[in-house]
């Protein structure tokens, strides 16, 4: 099993039982899932639990994989799907706590739960500051958006097809995203000080 | 163009559908625009700065190694079900020849298959013959018995016979007694 070997081969040897090939496989993907994860959750457990689940779909879903989309096109949607569990756990994980601390709801999201973790040292560089900073700002399914859009380069059509909406929503969300995540100076300045 | 065109534009701006004609006008515009020129900067800035994300290495994980060995073994091989199943499918087959009377002989160099063995139809024949001595002895008893009841009717048939006579004797005997006895009296009434 070569390194440069492509994804659906990687898909047919893991298949047949190779587990080389669903080693490649994941190691080949786990950095971007995980980073998606740590760019959507805001934190480096929840990111982990993340890959986890994602890989673990993956795996249990291989079978299915027909190749009538890219071997990534497939893995982000997975990606997608686990986020928005995951986010709909946190939410009710949220809201069962403070009923249970309060007795009153809070809204539980995400976002809520984005904190910066001062001693994770990777994740503690500036520019991931800022980038976690500014993802806050947005709900999820904008941030989903964002995530696609930027850091896995798909197309609005890929987005809308993948969020099962249209491609005018896809882009309306990115462009709502990006006016709440407009760069305020004193705002800018301060995380750059910190 | 106009600023009015601009604000739409700036929303197609990071789309692949917007052609390379109508991005140049909108550079255009914008750099000669500075009202438009911050909206773009606005746009912009946001995605500049999350661009700038450098990569997290993953932590290390067992990568679902332990999950795959175990569903391997017990899909794609598939060797260890077979192993546990072959015993219950000798079983099986056993019972099936059994039930079918398979019989296999090797003779000559050839190997011969038969359903249903010589041993039982042997045993089928013998059945058959019990069944049909069977058949003959309870005839056989049957005629007997008509015998038997026959005799047994001629019997009662002499003995009612035997019994008349008996009877009819007896009452001759009775009136000869009778006779005797009307003599005597006579005999006595006349002075003997």
């Amino acid at each position: 099993m070569r390194v440069s070997d492509s994804d659906e081969k990687l898909v047919t040897a893991a298949l047949q039982g190779s587990g080389r090939a669903w080693r490649r496989l994941v190691q080949r993907y786990e950095g971007r899932i995980y980073n998606l994860g740590y760019r959507l959750t805001g934190n480096g457990e929840d990111a982990m639990d993340l890959t986890q689940e994602v890989f673990l779909g993956v795996f249990r879903n291989l079978r299915r994989f027909r190749g009538d989309a890219s071997f990534r096109t497939w893995l982000f949607r997975i990606a997608h799907n686990k986020a928005v569990d995951l986010n709909r756990r946190n939410k009710l994980q949220s809201l069962m706590g403070s009923l249970d601390e309060a007795g009153e709801f809070a809204a539980g999201e995400l976002s809520a739960r984005v904190e910066f973790e001062p001693d994770h040292g990777l994740a503690e560089r500036e520019c991931n500051r800022l980038a976690l900073e500014l993802l806050r700002r947005i709900p999820l399914e904008q941030r989903l958006v964002v995530e696609l859009k930027i850091y896995q380069s798909l197309t609005f059509e890929e987005i809308a097809r993948m969020q099962e909406i249209s491609v005018n929503t896809a882009k309306t969300r990115f462009y709502t995203a990006l006016k709440k995540m407009r760069l305020i100076p004193e705002e800018e300045n301060a995380l750059f000080e910190n | 163009m106009p600023c009015s065109r601009t604000d739409h534009l700036l929303r197609e701006y990071f789309s692949e559908d917007l052609n390379s004609v109508v991005r140049a006008e909108l550079e255009d515009h914008v750099t000669a625009c500075p009202d438009c020129a911050r909206q773009l900067r606005e746009l912009l800035g946001p995605v500049h700065e999350l661009r700038r994300w450098e990569e997290i290495p993953a932590p290390r994980w067992d990568r679902h190694m332990p999950l795959f060995r175990r569903e391997r073994h017990a899909g794609a091989g598939g060797w260890r079900l077979v192993w546990q199943w072959l015993p219950t499918a000798a079983c099986a087959l056993m019972l099936g020849l059994m039930l079918l009377n398979t019989s296999m002989v090797y003779q000559a160099g050839a190997l011969e298959i038969s359903f249903g063995s010589p041993a039982m139809a042997v045993v089928d024949d013998r059945l058959e013959d019990f069944h049909r001595l069977q058949n003959e002895e309870r005839q056989q008893f049957a005629e007997m018995l008509t015998r038997f009841e026959q005799l047994r009717m001629q019997d009662l048939e002499t003995m009612r016979t035997g019994y008349e006579l008996l009877a009819d004797r007896d009452y001759e005997t009775v009136r000869s007694l009778q006779q005797l006895a009307s003599l005597v009296s006579s005999t006595e009434i006349a002075g003997w």
